[in-house]
């Protein structure tokens, strides 16, 4: 773990960081690559009953059950490309501060397309509007090969808590929907 | 001597607690025994439980405990002795000694000293103790003095004291070393002979075996009683006879047929004390034939009388952990087996299909068994609120009476320490808000003494833990009129009785006027229900006004197995509690396509049963042949409901995985298992879902 961290402050020093790109639609993503565990093929995922489309729904992982998010939808994606044989799940590491516990979330991407080094001097904020997924999951653009790049501000994206919240109020939904009919 | 103790010491403390838990029930239970038999049966109990703390305090040398320990024994030993009366003061006060000791024993063993007013109180208590024991004194001394018999005396200056134990010692948890250690302690001048020749006897060495015989000589002022009670435990396992100065000479003559080695006996007796002389001769003239007859008989058949004796513990302390991990272990057995059944089946191989179908059954058991591990009675808990309830009672002025029904019913270990906080909060408030004073009761026509029952019993599924009172039940109205006040509900809301009745689990919610030590904050109430949910369990409220009040907790068996139901939805699979189940049908066959067009009951055998078709309900907008359907009739508690699912997979052993923080608060969903293939599959919480179902139907009328 020391290690890990002094690999860390280490590429900081040089101002470097690895970021993991991935494509969600139709553009390209960077994910800071630390905390990503692994990638997956896309498997068949379980539907959870009376969830958003932003849970794909759940896997088993060497024997737990991980959430898995649509990040087309988690990003408000307007257009929806359909996943294919390259989509890819990418399991994603994390602690959570406000709730003080690690936890492990599953994000359905399109494909992975590279792995690279980000020149943290060189970035650049992101545009004050006009992009295509919400302001605040933007943490910086990132040139890459002459491309900017949009840096996701992860914590944001997998607010537990935000979703939390949208699900339940997503079932309530659910069950008025049903009543109503 | 450097031995590390501090794993003793735990163990020390944990004795302690469970003997000083013993020593609180034994206490109250003496405050309403009327049978003289059945009290003294009780006090012998509370005898042992203090003297053993005592004996184990002072092995780790905890003054304070035997400080207040001793006091606390010695006023008993009157009372066991039938000079002294335990009346209600007494056993007050015993019961802060209870409270006083725990707390020392807890300081002691994390090493800190007592503070002032700890020690004030314990010096209080001693005082008090020690003010009885005046009045008691006089009578027994006189006894013992006189007890002293003339006959062959001895010469000799100190204290000797002949201690043979059985065989059988170490194996029935007794060491004689702590006692010859406590002993140390109690008096001056030790000195140990130790026999231990029959360690090399023909027979084959057992390491549990005790073959260890003492001799032991020391110097003292106590009694001869107080001497032979250092050995009290041990009495019946072993040889003990004193030989005070100037003592009987028939003492030694006994004592002697028990050791198997003469010389070792003048030996130690010289050693013990060199100005014993009498006991050379003694030994020499006419002990001589008979020792050696009863030598031989000795060496024979080394204690055939105790062989038998031997008993079994009955229980095992276990760490938590490891039970944890052991059913974890067998949870994932479980699944594994599951999956290689299902290859089996695919290979047709039927020989493999009955072994595996064999092996599955084990499985079965081994998960029951080690589940059942984990199961306590809830005995212990409800035993805790003898000493609540009357303290309670006693600070408000009021009459009441505990019973305790069902104290054998067993549930899971985390349930009985998660429930006891919200039980402690129920029972505050039925003796503050429910029972009335014996006044107020009295006018009413009730008898003085409130009636307050704590009742366990399994019921369909589930733990049912019941407390009841026969107090004025709850004030509806005031309860509205407070809630409306609180803006906890609108003014022309009208809601049914069972509603109102659960307002009281509402945050910050209160009637009382005054805020009481006990209760009134309007903080309890709301932990329970947040409580009880967490357990995946569900309080409901029963009440008649001037009558009393009844609170059900509804907990489910288990956390992590559950024998689960599996049907099909849109290509997916879903568990259900197998408890929950009633029966299945198919849908065709007992209502037609138009019946159900527009409704969502049917008719089954003249009863109305409402039903959810998941597939809708889901928002599945693709619909499957009528015939096709199957109906799953689920019942949790008095509701019964019917699920209108695709097809039946039948019975399935499921471990419950966590779906993690993200689907926290999510109410019908109550984890997820994985299934023999690999794919993971829903569980739904049935009762959550009919629940919603009918809320959301409720509010959707109102609205119209």
């Amino acid at each position: 773990m020391s290690e890990h961290t002094q690999e860390i402050a280490h590429i900081q020093q040089k101002g470097e960081l690895r970021y993991l790109f991935v494509k969600v639609g139709h553009d390209h993503f960077g994910i800071p690559i630390d905390s990503v565990k692994e990638v997956i093929e896309l498997v068949e995922t379980t539907m959870v009953p009376m969830c958003s489309d932003v849970i794909r729904g759940v896997i088993n992982v060497r024997g737990s059950v991980i959430p898995v998010l649509d990040l087309q939808s988690r990003l408000g994606l307007k257009s929806t490309t359909p996943y294919d044989k390259y989509s890819c799940i990418v399991l994603y590491d994390f602690f959570d501060q406000s709730l003080e516990e690690s936890m492990t979330l599953g994000m359905l991407v399109n494909s992975v397309v590279s792995i690279e080094f980000i020149d943290l001097n060189k970035l650049e904020s992101s545009p004050s509007f006009g992009s295509n997924i919400p302001r605040h999951f933007e943490w910086k653009m990132a040139k890459i090969n002459n491309k900017l790049t949009t840096l996701l501000d992860i914590e944001k994206v997998l607010n537990v808590n935000e979703i939390n919240t949208s699900l339940k109020h997503e079932q309530e939904q659910f069950f008025i929907n049903y009543c109503q009919r | 001597m450097s031995i590390d103790l501090s794993s003793a010491i735990a163990t020390f403390v944990t004795e302690s607690k469970e003997l000083l838990q013993e020593m609180e029930n034994g206490l109250l239970d003496l405050e309403s025994e009327n049978s003289q038999e059945h009290a003294s049966e009780i006090i012998n109990a509370l005898f042992r439980a203090i003297h053993t703390i005592k004996g184990s305090a002072g092995i780790f040398d905890f003054e304070h405990v035997v400080a207040l320990t001793h006091i606390a024994e010695t006023l008993l030993e009157n009372a066991r002795n039938g000079e002294l009366q335990l009346d209600k003061e007494l056993i007050s006060l015993y019961l802060e000694a209870r409270d006083a000791t725990e707390t020392l024993i807890t300081l002691a063993a994390s090493e800190t000293e007592p503070d002032a007013d700890l020690l004030n109180k314990v010096n209080h208590l001693a005082a008090c103790f020690a003010k009885y024991i005046k009045e008691q004194n006089d009578e027994p001394e006189n006894i013992s003095s006189t007890q002293v018999t003339s006959g062959n005396k001895l010469d000799n200056e100190r204290w000797v004291l002949f201690f043979v134990p059985n065989e059988n010692v170490l194996r029935n948890g007794l060491d004689p070393y702590s006692f010859i250690h406590y002993l140390d302690s109690e008096t001056s001048e030790l000195k140990v002979n130790t026999w231990f020749d029959a360690m090399f006897g023909p027979q084959q060495f057992d390491p549990e075996s005790n073959y260890l015989s003492f001799i032991l000589s020391f110097e003292t002022d106590k009694s001869e009683d107080e001497i032979k009670d250092v050995f009290e435990f041990i009495q019946s396992e072993a040889y003990i006879a004193i030989l005070p100065p100037h003592g009987d000479a028939e003492i030694v003559k006994s004592s002697i047929q028990k050791y198997q080695d003469i010389d070792f006996v003048t030996h130690a007796l010289k050693d013990a004390d060199p100005t014993f002389s009498d006991i050379i001769q003694l030994l020499s003239k006419k002990e001589q034939p008979e020792n050696t007859e009863l030598v031989e008989t000795a060496a024979g058949a080394p204690t055939p009388a105790n062989t038998s004796k031997i008993h079994k513990s009955k229980t095992l302390r276990v760490e938590a952990l490891k039970l944890d991990r052991l059913i974890d272990q067998v949870g994932e057995m479980v699944i594994t087996g599951a999956r290689t059944n299902l290859l089996a089946h695919e290979t047709g191989n039927e020989t493999l299909i009955e072994a595996m179908a064999l092996l599955e059954r084990l499985v079965e058991n081994i998960r029951d068994s080690s589940l059942k591990l984990r199961m306590v009675q809830i005995g212990e808990t409800f035993n805790k609120f003898k000493r609540v309830v009357r303290d309670i009672a006693d600070e408000l002025g009021k009459q009441v009476d505990l019973t305790i029904v069902g104290a054998e019913t067993e549930l899971d270990k985390t349930f009985v320490e998660k429930v006891s906080d919200p039980l402690m909060h129920i029972v505050r408030n039925a003796i503050d808000h429910g029972i009335e004073d014996p006044e107020t009761r009295k006018a009413n026509g009730k008898s003085e003494l409130g009636q307050l029952t704590l009742k366990a019993y399994h019921d369909s599924g589930s733990i049912v833990i019941e407390v009841s009172d026969d107090g004025k039940g709850l004030d509806q109205e005031r309860i509205l009129k407070r809630a409306v006040d609180r803006g906890l509900v609108s003014a022309n809301q009208t809601l049914q009785e069972k509603d109102i009745n659960l307002l009281i689990f509402e945050p910050g919610f209160s009637t009382a006027e005054s805020i009481t030590n006990i209760s009134g904050r309007g903080v309890g109430m709301d932990v329970v229900k947040r409580n009880i949910d967490s357990l995946r369990g569900s309080v409901e409220v029963e009440s008649n006004p001037g009558q009393g009040s009844t609170i059900l907790i509804r907990l489910p068996l288990t956390l992590s197995i559950i024998d689960g139901f599996m049907f099909e939805v849109h290509k997916e699979n879903y568990v259900i509690p197998l408890d929950t189940v009633v029966e299945c049908l198919e849908l065709h066959e007992v209502v037609s396509e138009q019946d159900i067009q527009d409704k969502s009951y049917i008719n089954l055998r003249t009863e109305v049963l409402p039903f959810i078709r998941l597939r809708t309900l889901f928002g599945i907008e693709e619909q499957i042949d009528h015939t096709r359907e199957s109906l799953v009739i689920v019942q949790f508690g008095t509701l019964r409901a019917g699920l209108v699912v695709d097809s039946l997979k039948g019975e399935f052993q499921t471990v419950v995985k966590p779906l993690g923080r993200l689907f926290e608060g999510l109410k019908c969903i109550s984890g997820a298992t994985i299934l023999g293939s690999g794919n993971v599959a829903i569980i739904l919480d049935v009762s959550a879902l009919i629940k919603s179902a009918i809320s959301v139907y409720e509010a959707l009328e109102k609205k119209h």
